[in-house]
């Protein structure tokens, strides 16, 4: 009779999530994380014409593919935000939700130069009283943002009433910059990890 | 033996001197000194241990909760306050108490408030984050203060403030309640309608009225 070897069946996470521990009395993604982490990456993509490709790179690289193994898959879970027009109603386990934060934060720390660079341009131009729109690369991103957001979002959810508007938009959009900043830093996983269950806690 | 360490960003640096209790050793013990200059500003602030452990409890929650855009249901008691007054507005109320004064810092912050307790220290989004980071990577660093773990925790429900506040949840209440008054009032002043008696000639005669009265019995005379 042959010799077997049974493994016990362990759930084997990359080690660079195993820094990322499940919070208490949460078993799937809560819903303001989903929105977060979609709208994050949404602009990401703005950011970098590039980053959707670079994503699925960081995917690879990080050996992420046994929870997100192609671009489709990976669009499901992105379509697990609430508030898109094309919504899935199946929760995000907390895996996947891992992975998630690890691209956002990858592909954060690969375009800091210009994250930076937009937001000191920011502050320059709010100093001389300009609005964003003065700085052709700061306009390009900005009017990224709000065709990618109207194109993917469902603005007639009564929660995304108030992005109809122009400057409202644009004021997500830059939020979004300085956010991704904190992200791109040394413990900026685990910020962005923790924040995601702010108030989901018990 | 006294040892410095630097964390050099572009927009901030922070400094950190320490003693070490071992000859030849390369982490700190003793912090006597944390220096954060604001290069943006041209602004240096100076403290000592206890400045640095307020920063680091203040400054990445406050991060934190800017990242998860919830809003507290009361601000938390740090000695440093971290206040987002507008967009790319950050200001930090750093209570005087925990700083070295030094005559040219008195001089030279412009943003500091002589006869008030605290300093006020106004930042942009990029300066915060450059202050961020300089901490992270100061909590990182094995070779500082080995001791100095981060921690990290997602904030509880109860210390959140409800996403419609409770003056616009009531609105609604207070509306129907206001209404009801006002059509009360109106209809207590209204004159009570009066019941009218029902005029007789307009009638038509009732049948009882025309049938004639029974005619009146004799009486029975009793029997002899």
């Amino acid at each position: 009779m042959p010799a077997t070897i049974e493994s016990p069946e362990v759930e084997l996470l990359p080690p660079m999530l195993a820094a990322l521990p499940d919070p208490q009395g949460v078993s799937v993604c809560p819903r303001r994380a989903r929105w977060q982490l979609d709208l994050l990456l949404l602009a990401l993509e703005c950011v970098d014409l590039h980053a959707s490709e670079l994503m699925l790179q960081v995917l690879r690289d990080l050996q992420l593919q046994v929870m997100i193994p192609n671009r489709v898959v990976f669009w499901q879970i992105r379509c697990t935000n609430p508030f898109r027009q094309i919504t899935q109603r199946t929760p995000l386990p907390l895996a996947e939700t891992k992975a998630l934060t690890a691209v956002v934060v990858q592909v954060a720390r690969r375009q800091t130069a210009i994250l930076r660079h937009l937001l000191l341009v920011l502050d320059q131009l709010q100093a001389q009283n300009l609005p964003p729109e003065t700085y052709a690369p700061l306009a390009d991103y900005l009017d990224r943002f709000r065709r990618h957001f109207r194109k993917r979002m469902n603005l007639q959810r009564s929660s995304l009433f108030l992005y109809k508007n122009h400057q409202a938009l644009n004021e997500l959009a830059l939020k979004l910059l300085a956010q991704l900043l904190l992200c791109a830093g040394t413990k900026g996983m685990e910020r962005l990890w923790f924040s995601l269950f702010d108030g989901e806690v018990s | 033996m006294l040892l410095q360490r630097q964390y050099s960003l572009p927009n901030c640096t922070l400094r950190i001197e320490g003693l070490s209790s071992q000859v030849g050793a390369e982490q700190l013990d003793i912090v006597t000194l944390c220096e954060w200059e604001i290069i943006g500003q041209n602004q240096r602030i100076k403290g000592g241990k206890e400045f640095l452990v307020a920063l680091l409890n203040s400054v990445p929650a406050a991060a934190q909760t800017w990242l998860s855009g919830v809003k507290l249901r009361r601000s938390p008691q740090y000695p440093i306050q971290v206040e987002i007054e507008a967009f790319n507005q950050v200001s930090l109320h750093i209570p005087r108490k925990l700083l070295q004064a030094s005559p040219e810092e008195n001089s030279e912050s412009p943003t500091s408030d002589e006869a008030g307790e605290t300093v006020a220290v106004h930042l942009t989004w990029l300066q915060l984050a450059d202050l961020v980071e300089a901490l992270d990577q100061l909590c990182s660093d094995g070779q500082t203060l080995p001791t100095l773990i981060p921690t990290f925790h997602s904030l509880p429900r109860r210390a959140i403030a409800p996403a419609v506040p409770l003056r616009k949840q009531l609105m609604p209440l207070g509306i129907g309640a206001a209404s009801l008054a006002v059509m009360a009032a109106i209809f207590f002043h209204l004159p009570v309608p009066e019941r009218r008696p029902p005029r007789e000639e307009a009638l038509p005669p009732t049948p009882e009225a025309v049938t004639p009265s029974p005619a009146p019995t004799t009486p029975e005379t009793p029997n002899p």
